[in-house]
């Protein structure tokens, strides 16, 4: 028997544009804030995020599920994205970071805690090491399972445990010094 | 051998976002209770934090329609020959030229776009954006919908031209704002054909004469369910979702002035089919009263070389109103006469009444269409969002 979302890619692969908006609906969020944790630009997680999106869209009619579960796949397109992207902006001047787009809220106060909630975020994200960082990304905003993030990341899933637990840690930290 | 500490805190986490409760998950392992518990609370917080951030609406709009776009052609390019009925080739041509544009200028051109008018660079971009949503759009209920919204912007665009005494561009948008009407009104009036209890509000407007180029055969055959608004959540049921997330009005109107408001959205969404036309049909016949009373100005004021178009426009709108509006509204003869019972109460707390200052016959006998006519020179759209 299919899941929902294995019949959904079936269905866009074969096809049904109504599938694959579907399934663009249910990731395009997530995506888009994976890119701008690693990014840190809205510029830029715009331009890396459509780029990933018509990347799928090219490559999905030779998607088999049996291979990689549907959002390991999509995000393995989004961390190579970012990956390239990266290399790419270290041998030119890096952009500065801008602040997220967030989702609004008509309480101005609350709208700036926020906002300040996610720049102690970014920090505190910053002080990782990569590996973690990529982690805790995947697992705590992207919402990916530990199966997907092992697939995404090519390691196993004791070793994406055991890096989830330290950057838990390490996020406890500098989470808590920053609100200090 | 002792359970990592590692792979404890990874199940204790699954648990608690499946839904278990925090205490009844700490229970479980006593001894690491105050470790597992803060560490817990520091992973929520980040995925509450991480939840804050989201991508702009109108970036997530247009990327989906480049990318319905961009699956339709490659669909189509693989099942040529293109079927009969509906000419896909020559919809997604325009779509994907309209695509092209807002891809190679960047979203923020369209944005600029949706601004723009007619005596300005950016209004060809605004009016393929326009084509590339019409493209996009299949039952004939959204249709008319989309047309009655471009409606409203060409008619604000026309009274922008006349205020700055362009009067040749005035006529030139007013030639567009009256194919609008037509397409409008032709779409309304299949509406009513498919809805019999609709003929009774209005049945002028379903005589053939009120079908002027109907672009009958670009309809697709079946047509597919009214457009929605996909929840935020993400979502794998087996729901069909044919649309991608609309961002909110003002910024997925991509083409200019955001003419509906949202508590206007709100009454819509649990609209009759029936109420849905008489509102759509409301929205038509102000457009072209407004629209008649700007070139009225205009033909006070223009040229008189530029006298003849104005007042064939003028007049291919006169036309126009009696044929294909609910005629009742145009056509009463007495200014003191009363409305017809229950004639405009569809619309009623939507509209400011504000008294006529028409120039031209209709508008006398048309109050309900008039509501929204401005005084000479001035932009006014009552209660909607103005441009400018």
């Amino acid at each position: 028997m299919l899941n929902s979302e294995e019949y959904l890619v079936k269905q866009a692969v074969n096809g049904d544009q109504r599938a694959f908006t579907q399934l663009y609906n249910a990731n395009f969020d997530r995506i888009y804030r994976y890119i701008y944790a690693k990014v840190r630009s809205q510029a830029e997680a715009e331009d890396l995020t459509q780029d990933v999106f018509i990347k799928a869209l090219e490559a999905i009619g030779n998607y088999k599920w049996r291979d990689l579960p549907f959002a390991a796949w999509l995000f393995k397109i989004a961390h190579n994205t970012v990956i390239d992207h990266v290399r790419k902006l270290s041998r030119e001047k890096r952009t500065e970071f801008d602040e997220a787009h967030l989702a609004t809220v008509e309480d101005p106060v609350e709208m700036s805690e926020r906002q300040f909630e996610v720049e102690q975020l970014k920090m505190a994200l910053e002080k990782l090491p990569e590996a973690q960082r990529e982690v805790a990304t995947l697992r705590f905003i992207a919402q990916l399972s530990i199966a997907e993030t092992a697939r995404v990341l090519g390691k196993s899933e004791g070793t994406i445990k055991a890096l989830q637990f330290n950057a838990t840690m390490a996020l406890r930290r500098a989470l808590g010094r920053i609100e200090e | 051998m002792a359970r990592k500490l590692d792979d404890i805190f990874n199940e204790c986490y699954e648990r608690v976002r499946s839904g278990e409760h925090l205490e009844s998950v700490l229970s479980s392992y006593p001894e690491h209770a105050t470790e597992l518990e803060r560490l817990l609370r520091t992973a929520f917080d980040v995925g509450r934090r991480g939840s804050y951030i989201q991508p702009r609406p109108d970036f997530r709009y247009w990327t989906g329609v480049r990318l319905q776009g961009a699956y339709q052609y490659a669909r189509q390019q693989k099942q040529k020959p293109a079927g009969r009925g509906f000419n896909w080739s020559t919809a997604w041509a325009v779509a994907l030229t309209a695509i092209i544009i807002v891809v190679v200028s960047g979203i923020g051109t369209a944005t600029a776009a949706s601004d723009a008018m007619p005596d300005e660079a950016l209004y060809s971009v605004k009016l393929a954006t326009e084509q590339a949503r019409l493209a996009l759009t299949f039952s004939e209920s959204a249709k008319a919908e989309l047309y009655a919204r471009l409606a409203e912007k060409r008619v604000i665009e026309i009274e922008t031209m006349v205020a700055q005494g362009k009067t040749e561009l005035a006529a030139t948008t007013a030639e567009k704002l009256a194919d609008h009407l037509e397409i409008a009104s032709a779409n309304i009036a299949q509406m009513t054909g498919a809805a019999p209890a609709a003929t009774a509000i209005a049945p002028t407007t379903a005589k053939p004469t009120a079908t002027p180029q109907v672009p009958a055969a670009e309809e697709p055959k079946p047509s597919p369910p009214q457009p929605v608004t996909p929840s935020q959540e993400p979502t794998t049921t087996q729901e069909p979702a044919p649309a991608p997330q609309q961002p909110p009005q003002q910024e997925a109107t991509a083409t200019g002035t955001s003419v509906t408001e949202p508590a206007d959205e709100q009454k819509k969404a649990g609209e009759t089919r029936a109420e849905k036309m008489e509102r759509l049909r409301t929205l038509l016949e102000k457009s072209t009263v407004r629209s008649v009373n700007a070139l009225q100005k205009a033909m006070e004021e223009a040229p008189p070389e530029a006298k003849p178009k104005l007042q064939k426009t003028i007049d291919r709108f006169s036309k126009f109103k009696k044929e294909d509006f609910s005629d009742h509204k145009f056509d009463k003869k007495n200014p003191g006469d009363e409305e017809p019972e229950g004639d405009n109460s569809q619309d009623s707390g939507t509209q400011q009444e504000e008294p006529s200052s028409s120039l031209n016959k209709p508008s006398q006998t048309s109050q309900s269409a008039d509501n929204d006519t401005a005084p000479s020179g001035q932009h006014h759209s009552g209660p909607k969002t103005n441009r400018r």
